[in-house]
């Protein structure tokens, strides 16, 4: 047991008092110290410490690692350094910063390479022709792919501004890849005929048959009003002004089918769009007849509606009425 | 939740256009470019290193453009650009857009170099080719003579730069092209 030990100590002993290998010691010893103490922002500040000094623990340790591959050498060192970097700076806030954490660590990563070239003896200095010509050429990689990151995160912004992209094949774009295209998720249509299926019921069943047929006529307006109903019910997106609500009673079928239908006017692997349908059987219900139709007659009109169904491409003609 | 869109096919292109836009442009360069004050030809490392500096620059210029602009578009203009983006689609109105604001960016990129190219050799001066330039430049003025050779290098660098900006711009239209027939005549193949 002693052998084991002794021979982890002199794996991990720092070969000089002033080494990475103590930095690298300093910092587990602070995580060691701030699991111990009870004080919450003494805690948060040792644990801080610790990352940093691991940070400069590795930066120094790996300041000449270099890795050759296919003949082209890079150093890894400062992208390391750099995270930690940003574990330091960024990490554990009450906001989540993984944003601003991704998108500087290409920029602080080059600051750690720059700095020892600028900074020789801890002075500026200006270095030589040939390695301002590199520091420049690293510097604006470094800018790119933090471009490259804020486009991603654009890019889910746009995601969540337009959820129902998502719904659809990405499989033409030039720009972005879909890692999971599988899992298809549901545009936002379904969850907003979903939702308006019991406000659809709970208006026509209050109405006697013959305001039924009148609300069936006066569809066009009915159904725009029924769709600002439904959007009060749910959080607003900034897609909601591209979805357009349409009802369409079809003849030919049982009387009457009301087509509901949401129409997507936004952008689309077709460029005509699709639209999304639940149909809804009104009916009489069986047992009354009309004889007062001034009167309320709560329970004789039934609504009977269809789980949503497929998307519907919208073929090169427009959309057509009553197409049964 | 949207993790699993990444835009790795924008990557992967711009990566393309920018090592062909190099290639080609440090070729142009090291054929053609004279640099003061004795009209020395540059070296093919220095060509390569000129032309990774300015595209990388007008593409970090590009970029940032972008990124802050985006954020500006009116819902319409975004719509389109969402087509573009995800579904690789335009309407003819868009085209026209498209077309215009590849002849601005050609011109806008070409200055942009220009400027890049000029201020890189500045930067890159040595402090005795500083100061012998400097010695230079007050000479001339005592002398009353007018900087003809800085203007004729500055010529002689933009026709150069003109040149390898449009040769580019050219095999990166043709990729693009092909790209686009590959699309419309084998769409099984992407």
């Amino acid at each position: 047991m002693k052998e084991i030990l002794e021979q982890i100590w002199k794996q991990f002993k720092p070969p000089r008092a002033f080494s990475w290998q103590t930095l690298v010691l300093v910092s587990v010893f602070s995580w060691c110290v701030s699991a111990i103490v009870e004080t919450e922002a003494l805690r948060d500040l040792l644990a801080r410490l610790g990352w940093m000094f691991l940070m400069l623990g590795v930066g120094w340790g790996m300041s000449s690692t270099r890795i050759n591959l296919l003949g082209l050498v890079l150093y890894p060192g400062p992208w390391i350094t750099g995270a930690l970097a940003c574990v330091v700076l960024f990490a554990g806030w009450n906001v989540d910063l993984t944003r601003v954490a991704l998108v500087s660590w290409p920029l602080i990563s080059f600051a750690v390479a720059a700095i020892p070239k600028l900074f020789p003896r801890l002075t500026f200095s200006l270095p030589d022709p040939p390695v301002r010509q590199q520091l420049l050429i690293q510097f604006l990689l470094s800018c790119l792919l933090s471009a490259w990151f804020q486009f991603h995160f654009v890019i889910q912004d746009w995601l969540r501004a337009y959820p129902s992209l998502l719904g659809d094949s990405l499989g033409r774009s030039a720009f972005v890849v879909r890692l999971d295209e599988r899992g298809f998720s549901v545009p936002r249509g379904v969850t907003l005929l979903n939702l308006a299926e019991p406000l659809l019921k709970q208006e026509l069943q209050a109405l006697p048959w013959a305001d039924v047929e009148r609300w069936l006529l006066e569809r066009e307006t009915r159904v725009a009003a029924l769709q600002q109903q439904v959007l009060q019910q749910t959080p607003r997106v900034e897609e909601d002004t591209l979805w357009k609500f349409w009802g369409d009673v079809p003849a030919g079928l049982p009387e009457y089918t009301l087509k509901l239908r949401a129409v997507w006017l936004g952008p689309s692997s077709n460029l005509k769009g699709y639209f999304l349908e639940k149909s809804c059987l009104i009916t009489q219900a069986a047992n009354a007849t009309v004889i007062n139709p001034s009167t309320p007659n709560n329970g004789l009109v039934q609504v009977t509606c269809q789980p949503v169904g497929d998307k519907i491409w919208i073929d090169p003609q427009p959309l057509v009425q009553g197409d049964g | 939740m949207f993790v699993s869109v990444l835009p790795l096919r924008a990557i992967a292109f711009q990566i393309l256009f920018l090592l062909v836009a190099i290639a080609i442009e440090a070729w142009v360069l090291q054929r053609r470019l004279r640099l003061p004050p004795n009209q020395s030809r540059v070296s093919p490392k220095q060509a390569v290193q000129y032309a990774s500096s300015v595209n990388l620059l007008t593409i970090v210029v590009g970029w940032f453009l972008f990124l802050s602009l985006q954020a500006l578009l009116t819902p319409e203009l975004k719509y389109q650009l969402l087509n573009f983006v995800f579904f690789d689609q335009w309407s003819p109105s868009t085209a026209f857009w498209v077309v215009l604001s590849g002849f601005i960016t050609f011109f806008t990129s070409f200055l942009l170099k220009l400027g890049g190219l000029v201020q890189l050799q500045q930067m890159l001066l040595t402090p005795q080719e500083l100061e012998a330039r400097r010695e230079l430049d007050k000479n001339k003025h005592r002398l009353g003579v007018r900087p003809i050779k800085g203007i004729r290098t500055i010529s002689n660098q933009a026709s150069v730069l003109l040149l390898a900006n449009a040769l580019s711009y050219t095999a990166i239209s043709a990729i693009l092209l092909l790209r686009f027939l590959v699309r419309s005549f084998l769409p099984a193949v992407l």
